[in-house]
């Protein structure tokens, strides 16, 4: 990671434009190559938790330089923001074909954290949308979905990045996953 | 999904309320407390927050009931109920798609090798040059390709397939598919030419079709119900005619289909979504839809059976060309659910009833869709019969939809002509058994209401009868084939997933008595099954199903129609492959007749019907006839200035027929020329044709072969051999002139064990044969009774006894007007004067003389071989010159200058001046015919071969006189090189130049 210190991590987290756009562009190719060899290394197995696997990765480099409590619980969100990023460019340019309503489901489940963190299918799309909105009313929340949702977390490692109890992350993912049921309208009955 | 009850569509919800940071701070904390409370005190908790800030209390209470559900469906997931579980899978993503680990694994793969699969322009795909890319689809890219191997000129499209796509269990599929998309040969399906791998990316090769979207021509060009219903039609016999090659598309859809510049719609990926679709048992969870879906193919006008994973077959594209013909004819989409997404869309397809197409089409279009178009200006007149045709072929359950696509058609066919159609009647009692079904109090009134609506249609019994028939064979013809295709069940075969061969194998057997009181339905099957048969060159199979196929379709079709014409040209093909010439010119005639009024000049259909006829003349020997047929098909052809119509490589074929036809009439070298010229065509075929470039290659090595040019030759054959049999199978006939081909080789090569090897295999395999017939027998036994009198390998007198048992059952069982009466006589009698037999050899000449009608060149030559010989061995040596110098003359006349037959007549001429004494006078013709000789001889001859020691002793005769050292030396390598000693020799050579 070249470009990436720690300062740029408090710059973009104290909502600087430039130190996002720059922490963006530098972290994306450097996630994205990480995740492949990680993914590579691993063979190619199917059914294996991709997520978490990948996150191992993250770990590794987290530790190495020295990422540090918000510095490491900011790096940690990117990662699953660019890991998000990488499915959705993924699904759109698979989708381009289709008109309208065509679109790829998504369900997130951990099989390691099951049962409690799940959500019903929803459009992978209108979840990103969703979960940007979630971001503007209740940061802390986004980051623990974002870090558990996608960064492929468990609870604990949720709640220790984060340094809040296990409790809180436990309910701030069943508020997340009402409010985005609530958004995206995935009851139960739906499906 | 067979009992799905139709309910409405969802409720909206409420349209959520904007929420921002202060009122999610108040909602949050009240949500915290209300998570904390039990579920007994939540109802107090609520109703006091309510009356605090009834807003919060609102939004509380809403994501406790999201919350709640949440928890539910947790655990119906964890603990699957039957029937529920059935809903779920689909929409959880089981099996190929894991959620977002599944995803994230995919997109990182696919980064991968989106970086090594970069194509480039210029970059070559097998034999063609991709130029630019014509579009991005979710499959893969798809380039403009020109055949780059210069052969001939051609535009294709060839498209990359999605590189997660397991190429390697694609080829494998491709392989076993590949002889039936090929077979698709329709004006209204894009071709499929080839397909391979491209460093280790799939690729099809398909037909370049120039043309306009279809929702986009349909906009523009066709405004009315009749232009749009006569589209629908022509989408529709292209679907029905692939389901009548076994071959189901599964991914209709508008973005499939072009419509070509004169109005003509052309089907696009035929076939594509089956060779994608993975077969294992360990899918079974993932939904047809899921693994579709799952590479990139679009849900919008996908059937129900294929979202809930049920078995999929012909039903599912008629529910997909209804969807598309709905949406052509309402100017949007059947299913337009207000929610984004492919749940509330896939929930739609499931339990929604459409609107029907008469009413969708005058309310306000949706909004929500992008691709909506102007509905037909004439609108109204969807109501009623379109509105029912429609309704029909949507219905949920395959089993209410129908039967089959051409009965789809007919339907619409009726529409357009203004008679009562099938669907109207059923569709008013599906209406009302559903009406029936929710209203079961007041039966007495019902009663009362079918009586009405049944004496309100006022449709004729007569017609209604015929119209319910015609639906009724399409049924039986479609559920039969579909059951066909049902039964690849690998544990009905043994453990293994049977071919589409096997399976053809099954159904032909017990066809014909299943379907017994109904000609129609086995009149179809059996011209299916004929024409598989047929073009797997298993002639013995197809022969009686196509006779059949035609006394039942002049039956039920009347002689004069167009499917009976095609029927019989079936028929007669079968018959000119099984060597049975003169039926098939009987069987012929009347279609060069008939077919012409019914299709227009230069159609495929009677460009095909001529190539054939041409053939069949050929067979009998009408030669010139033929080839005047054959030069006005290439002139066509030539003169055809269609863009991209694959021309170049259809005048390579026709003249690969008229070669053919050459070499009936005896001009071999013209043959070979042309058919080397064609080499490389016949080497690059398109994948429809494949068989007939290898019939013209298999021709161009019998040509060789007969001419005695060794070069390549045994190579080839046994290339040429597993060619075949990859492609049709061990059991296809072309094998076996092939073997006998390689047999001949090895005679000519002298080795005899070889030759007896491989006659005896050709012997076993037509023994084989269900009911072989006779003449293929005995020309193979005469074969091999001649490799033994060649190479002296038995005694005389059992040689002789073979042969007569042979000739005289020719003579018993080959019918004289056959070629291989005369054929098979003069061979007999050939061996017979080698054997010093004359009397037998004069039997048979003259029985071939005085029976056979054939008018074939080479039994003529053969006849003129016999009486040479047998005027020699009589010492009437002046008649035998005669000959054998008329004999020399045909050749000159056919311009075969280099050939080991023309060496064998020159060296033949030598001896006959010899013989007929007056050595010193004829010195000069003698040396003349030995030059002759020397320079007829074909290159590449191994020179252990026979005619060298041949001409050896007849050289040494001429220059140093019989009885010479150097002739007595000549002569005992020449007895050596027969098999025989110098004591055994025979005084006069018979029969030794004759083959």
């Amino acid at each position: 990671m070249p470009a990436v210190t720690p300062e740029l991590f408090h710059l973009a987290a104290g909502g600087d434009a430039d130190a996002m756009g720059t922490l963006y562009a530098e972290l994306y190719p450097e996630i994205k190559r990480v995740a492949r060899a990680r993914l590579a290394q691993a063979g190619g197995v199917t059914g294996l938790n991709a997520t978490a696997l990948v996150h191992e990765g993250f770990m590794r480099m987290a530790e190495r330089e020295g990422l540090m409590g918000d510095t490491r619980v900011q790096f940690f969100a990117y990662v699953g923001k660019v890991l998000r990023s990488i499915v959705i460019d993924f699904v759109r340019a698979r989708d381009a074909e289709k008109r309208g309503g065509g679109a790829t489901l998504l369900t997130l489940s951990h099989a390691d954290s099951a049962p409690d963190s799940w959500l019903p299918a929803v459009d992978v799309v209108a979840l990103d949308q969703a979960l940007e909105r979630l971001k503007l009313i209740d940061e802390g929340m986004y980051q623990t979905s974002e870090l558990h949702f996608f960064c492929g977390m468990t609870i604990e490692e949720t709640a220790e990045a984060r340094s809040i109890s296990t409790r809180t992350v436990n309910r701030e993912i069943t508020k997340a996953r009402a409010l985005l049921a609530e958004w995206l309208d995935v009851a139960n009955a739906r499906i | 999904m067979t009992a799905t009850p139709p309910t409405s569509s969802p409720a909206p919800s409420p349209a959520a309320p904007e929420f921002d940071a202060a009122l999610w701070k108040a909602v949050n904390t009240a949500f915290d407390e209300a998570l904390e409370t039990d579920e007994l005190s939540r109802p107090a908790f609520l109703a006091r927050l309510a009356q605090g800030d009834p807003r919060v209390a609102n939004e509380v209470r809403r994501l406790l009931g999201r919350a709640h559900a949440q928890t539910l469906v947790t655990n119906v997931v964890r603990h699957p109920l039957a029937g529920l579980t059935t809903h779920l899978a689909p929409v959880l993503g089981d099996g190929a798609e894991k959620g977002f680990d599944g995803l994230l694994q995919r997109a990182l793969r696919a980064e991968r090798s989106r970086a090594k699969n970069k194509r480039h322009s210029g970059e070559l795909c097998g034999a063609w040059r991709l130029e630019e890319i014509i579009g991005v689809g979710g499959m893969g890219e798809v380039w403009l390709a020109t055949r780059a191997d210069g052969l001939y000129q051609a535009k294709a499209a060839v498209k990359f397939l999605k590189s997660d796509v397991d190429s390697e269990r694609f080829e494998a599929r491709f392989a076993q598919e590949r002889s039936l998309l090929a077979r698709l040969n329709h004006p209204g399906i894009a071709r499929l030419i080839d397909a391979g791998r491209l460093f280790g990316q799939p690729f099809l090769v398909l037909e370049y079709v120039e043309g306009s979207p279809l929702l986009n021509y349909v906009a523009e060009h066709a405004k009315t119900v009749d232009a749009r219903v006569a589209i629908i039609r022509e989408i529709g016999e292209a679907v029905a005619y692939a389901h009548s090659q076994l071959v189901v598309h599964r991914d209709l859809k508008p973005s499939n289909v072009l419509v070509t510049a004169s109005g003509h719609a052309k089907l696009l990926d035929f076939g594509v979504a089956g060779l994608l679709e993975k077969t294992e048992h360990d899918e079974t969870t993932s939904s047809e839809v899921t693994k579709i879906a799952g590479r990139g193919l679009t849900v919008e006008y996908a059937a129900p059976e294929l979202i809930t994973g049920e078995a999929s077959g012909v039903a599912s594209d008629i529910y997909s060309i209804a969807a598309l013909a709905y949406h052509l004819l309402a100017g949007h989409r059947a299913h337009t659910p207000e929610k984004p997404g492919r749940a509330a869309l896939e929930h739609a397809v499931l339990h929604v009833v459409p609107p029907r197409v008469s009413e969708a089409a005058s309310a306000r279009p949706p909004q929500n869709t992008k691709d909506n178009i102007p509905p037909p200006a004439d609108a109204v007149r969807l109501e009623g019969d379109i509105d029912a045709i429609i309704a029909r072929a949507l219905r949920v359950d395959p089993a209410d939809r129908y039967r089959s696509m051409e009965a789809f058609v007919s339907d619409l066919r009726r529409w357009a002509e203004r008679r009562p159609i099938a669907a109207r009647r059923e569709d008013r009692s599906y209406r009302t058994k559903l009406w029936l079904r929710r209203n079961w109090l007041p039966v007495g009134l019902t009663g009362t209401l079918i009586v009405a609506l049944a004496t309100g249609l006022g449709v004729s019994v007569w017609q209604y009868e015929r119209a319910k028939n015609e639906a009724a064979r399409a049924n039986d013809t479609a559920d039969y084939v579909v059951s066909i295709l049902g039964r690849a069940d690998p544990d009905l075969h043994g453990g293994n997933w049977p071919t589409a061969l096997e399976l053809l194998d099954d159904a032909a057997k017990e066809s014909s008595t299943r379907f017994q009181d109904q000609p129609a339905t086995e009149e179809r099957l059996a011209r299916l099954f004929a024409s598989v048969y047929r073009s797997l060159s298993r002639d013995t199979d197809a022969l009686p199903l196509a006779q059949r196929a035609v006394a039942l379709s002049t039956q039920v079709h009347g002689a004069d129609a167009l499917a009976t014409q095609q029927t019989r040209s079936l028929l007669a093909w079968t018959q000119y492959w099984s060597d049975d010439y003169a039926g098939a010119l009987g069987t012929m005639q009347p279609v060069m007749e008939r077919l012409p009024k019914l299709v227009p000049a230069g159609s495929p259909e009677l460009i095909e019907a001529q190539l054939r006829y041409g053939n069949i003349l050929a067979g009998v020997y009408r030669i010139s006839e033929a080839e005047t047929l054959f030069r006005e098909v290439i002139a066509q052809l030539k003169n055809d200035t269609r863009a991209n119509s694959n021309n170049a490589w259809r005048i390579a074929d026709a003249e690969g027929d008229l070669a053919a036809a050459m070499t009936r009439g005896g001009r071999w070298p013209e043959a070979l020329d042309l058919l080397r010229k064609n080499a490389r065509a016949y080497e690059n075929p398109p994948a429809s044709d494949i068989k007939s470039a290898l019939e013209h290659q298999s021709n161009l090595i019998t040509v060789q072969n007969v001419l005695g040019d060794p070069t390549d030759v045994e190579r080839q054959i046994l290339f040429l051999i597993e060619r075949w049999r990859k492609l049709a199978g061990d059991k296809n006939e072309r094998i076996d002139e092939l073997l006998n081909d390689l047999g001949f080789y090895y005679v000519q090569a002298g080795n005899q064990l070889a030759a007896e090897k491989t006659y005896k295999t050709l012997l076993s395999r037509i023994a084989a044969r269900p009911n072989p017939a006779a003449s293929s027998r005995l020309r193979v036994e005469l074969d091999l009774v001649d490799v033994t009198s060649r190479f002296s390998a038995q005694s005389s007198v059992l040689v002789l006894s073979d042969v007569r048992r042979l000739g005289d059952e020719v003579i018993a069982r080959v019918e004289p007007s056959h070629p291989r009466f005369r054929q098979l006589l003069s061979r007999a009698a050939i061996i017979a004067l080698t054997q010093g037999d004359a009397v037998l050899a004069g039997r048979y000449a003259s029985v071939a003389q005085a029976r056979g009608t054939d008018k074939s060149a080479a039994n003529d030559l053969r006849m003129l071989y016999v009486l040479t010989d047998l005027a020699r061995i009589s010492g009437d040596h002046a008649q035998s010159l005669r000959m054998v110098e008329g004999i020399r003359r045909s050749y000159e006349k056919s311009g075969e200058k280099v050939s080991l037959r023309r060496a064998r007549c020159e060296l033949d001429v030598a001896y006959a001046l010899l013989l007929s004494g007056a050595a010193a006078s004829n010195e000069p013709r003698i040396e003349a015919a030995l030059a002759a000789t020397r320079n007829a001889l074909p290159q590449n001859l191994p020179t252990g071969h026979r005619i060298f020691k041949q001409l050896e002793y007849v050289a040494a005769w001429a220059r140093f006189g019989r009885d010479s050292s150097q002739w007595v030396e000549a002569r005992s390598r020449l007895a050596l090189e027969m098999g025989r000693t110098v004591e055994t020799f025979p005084e006069v050579l018979v029969g030794a130049f004759a083959r």
